[in-house]
């Protein structure tokens, strides 16, 4: 059954009307967040906005790896987790500091892909939920080296809030979604898409699914690796809170069953918009969020019930 | 080093007691509910009070009374989503949320601490933990004789091997899922109150509780109530052996551990059964 994976990429596709507005709207989003820095003056809602498209990253590589393959995965913010402590423990030299960052989000990857070597529906959702819930308590536990919720202090590199910092983080997050937008429209692509459909009968092709599982996790993991390094750097400190699977997940969920699942565009701006709502929200009571995020979960559900409900 | 076994003994019935509620609701019901956490919150809010205004036995059985009465009825709303997993991990979550917020609403985001139900100590064995092991192995005791000698046992068994099969034998699922989260409550609550008062809780409590029966349930394998028993076990002692013999720094790493272990190499678990899985 699990044949030998022949590693081409394919020829890329470009056709189809989808395809095309899809295409347009990525030239159009880049146009508009290009001009940002000209209309927005405030150095706080740049400053914002810049960690609302690196979300809106971290968003676009869940929506890739995991919701475009049909394996919920309710414990991504780990990725980031591992990502940000594997950097920023390591060194303080930006260039390092992205490079771990890169290697520290694919060795997430790897590990938040293995449990969908065996383990299905809610039960992989179930397995990988873990993963940050450990990691925080580690973190707070072992205060001395990871100084729990306050978090590790940051190197200063950037300086937050000018046009400088957004038009790095822009340019880093156009790269990211054009290469994930180039990915799914290659084979690779396709049998991601084909996995949530009917897996065996991608294995049944002679294509092994858990390589493809595996590199699909670690691109993304990769990709969110050093958006995780950027967010980080542009927070000032790394602490438990950017590992909180709760509301972040739920904002990604929520994202990526925006339009259509799957579209990777589409849950850029809608992690962008989200994370835009959530510094919004942050001026409400406690009690009040989470009563908005929890309502939030009920439509996640409706959002995505026409692709995932089956499974 | 006495100490140390007995106090893994205390902590692995507590985690036994806590996880044997989820993997029933899941084995049996098909419940995946992660407001189990929260629901624990609740108890040990509810508990702690009522015994503000009340003798701590009297707060105790208030405070059960009333969390089982909803949990039985409460869990069944998810037993209607049962066809979709998703569905039912998305709505519990939401739950837990709705639980976490009304605990911050109604006694604040505040850290609470949660009275023991015995005080005093035989010699250096405190009577909260002599309790803690007591109630957990009389529970577990009692729902092993429920499950091998009862009716209703034997039908619990029966709709968690077919559900179609039993139905088709006459049994009415409808009573057996009902004093399955009669029992999966009852459970959370004890575990709550037995656990509880060893720790400082706070509204995010909820997410401690969760972390350790998702934890035991992956180590022990979803669904199985006697591999929630030897992981409970197994990941107590492991932890707190590990702190003593290695370093104290290395505890939170043994669950982590256990769990990347299983899922390389049994990733139904130890005594999870992957050939029935429904999912």
């Amino acid at each position: 059954m699990m044949g030998s994976y022949k590693p081409k990429i394919g020829p890329l596709r470009m056709g189809g009307p989808r395809a095309l507005g899809d295409f347009a709207a990525i030239v159009g989003i880049i146009a508009v967040l290009a001009v940002v820095p000209f209309a927005v003056t405030s150095s706080y809602l740049l400053s914002a906005l810049s960690m609302a498209l690196l979300f809106g990253v971290i968003t676009a590589t869940y929506d890739f790896a995991s919701i475009r393959t049909g394996y919920i995965n309710l414990g991504y913010t780990f990725i980031m987790g591992i990502a940000g402590y594997v950097a920023f423990l390591s060194t303080s030299s930006p260039q390092l500091l992205a490079l771990l960052a890169a290697v520290g989000g694919a060795l997430g990857g790897v590990l938040m892909a293995l449990p969908g070597f065996r383990l299905r529906g809610p039960f992989y959702a179930m397995a990988t939920l873990i993963f940050p819930f450990v990691l925080i308590v580690i973190a707070r536990t072992m205060y001395d080296v990871f100084k729990g919720d306050d978090g590790v202090p940051v190197p200063f590199w950037l300086p937050v809030g000018g046009p400088y910092a957004y038009y790095l983080v822009f340019s880093f997050a156009v790269v990211s979604l054009l290469v994930l937008y180039v990915l799914i429209r290659t084979r690779f692509g396709t049998i991601l898409k084909s996995m949530s459909e009917d897996e065996i009968l991608v294995e049944s092709n002679g294509i092994n699914t858990n390589i493809i599982k595996l590199v699909s996790f670690v691109i993304a993991g990769t990709i969110a690796g050093i958006s995780t390094f950027l967010y980080v750097s542009l927070q000032g400190v790394m602490s438990t809170a950017v590992i909180e699977p709760i509301p972040l997940l739920i904002y990604m969920l929520l994202a990526c069953g925006i339009y259509k699942p799957g579209g990777v565009v589409w849950s850029f701006m809608g992690g962008i918009g989200l994370y835009m709502f959530d510094i919004y929200l942050r001026g409400a009571t406690p009690e009040l969020r989470l009563a908005i995020i929890s309502a939030m979960l009920i439509i996640i559900y409706f959002l995505i019930r026409g692709r995932h409900a089956a499974r | 080093m006495y100490e140390i076994l007995f106090f893994s003994l205390v902590l692995g019935s507590c985690y036994a007691l806590m996880t044997a509620g989820f993997n029933l609701l899941l084995g049996v019901a098909r419940i995946i509910n992660l407001a189990y956490g929260a629901y624990m919150a609740l108890v040990a809010y509810l508990y702690s009070g009522f015994s503000e205004s009340m003798p701590v036995p009297i707060a105790a059985m208030l405070a059960m009374a009333i969390s089982v009465a909803l949990g039985t009825f409460g869990w069944i709303i998810l037993r209607f989503i049962r066809r979709d997993e998703v569905l039912m991990i998305v709505v519990s979550l939401a739950i837990a949320l709705l639980i976490e917020g009304a605990l911050i609403w109604g006694y604040g985001p505040y850290q609470r601490v949660v009275p023991a139900l015995v005080s005093g100590s035989l010699g250096w064995v405190s009577a909260q933990w002599l309790l803690a092991i007591l109630v957990s192995v009389a529970v577990l005791a009692g729902y092993y004789i429920i499950i091998g000698r009862t009716v209703i046992g034997k039908k619990m068994v029966a709709i968690a091997e077919n559900a179609d099969l039993a139905l088709m034998m006459g049994i009415n699922p409808a009573k057996v899922y009902l004093f399955t989260t009669f029992l999966a409550s009852l459970f959370a609550s004890l575990a709550s109150l037995m656990i509880s008062p060893f720790l400082t809780v706070s509204p995010q409590v909820a997410w401690l509780y969760l972390t350790i029966v998702l934890s035991v349930s992956i180590v022990g394998g979803l669904g199985s109530v006697g591999g929630s028993l030897i992981a409970a076990f197994l990941i107590s002692f492991a932890e707190r052996f590990s702190a003593y013999y290695l370093d104290p720094s290395v505890e939170p790493f043994v669950p982590l551990l256990l769990i990347i272990l299983v899922l390389l190499f049994r990733p139904q678990g130890i005594l999870g059964r992957g050939a029935t899985r429904w999912a």
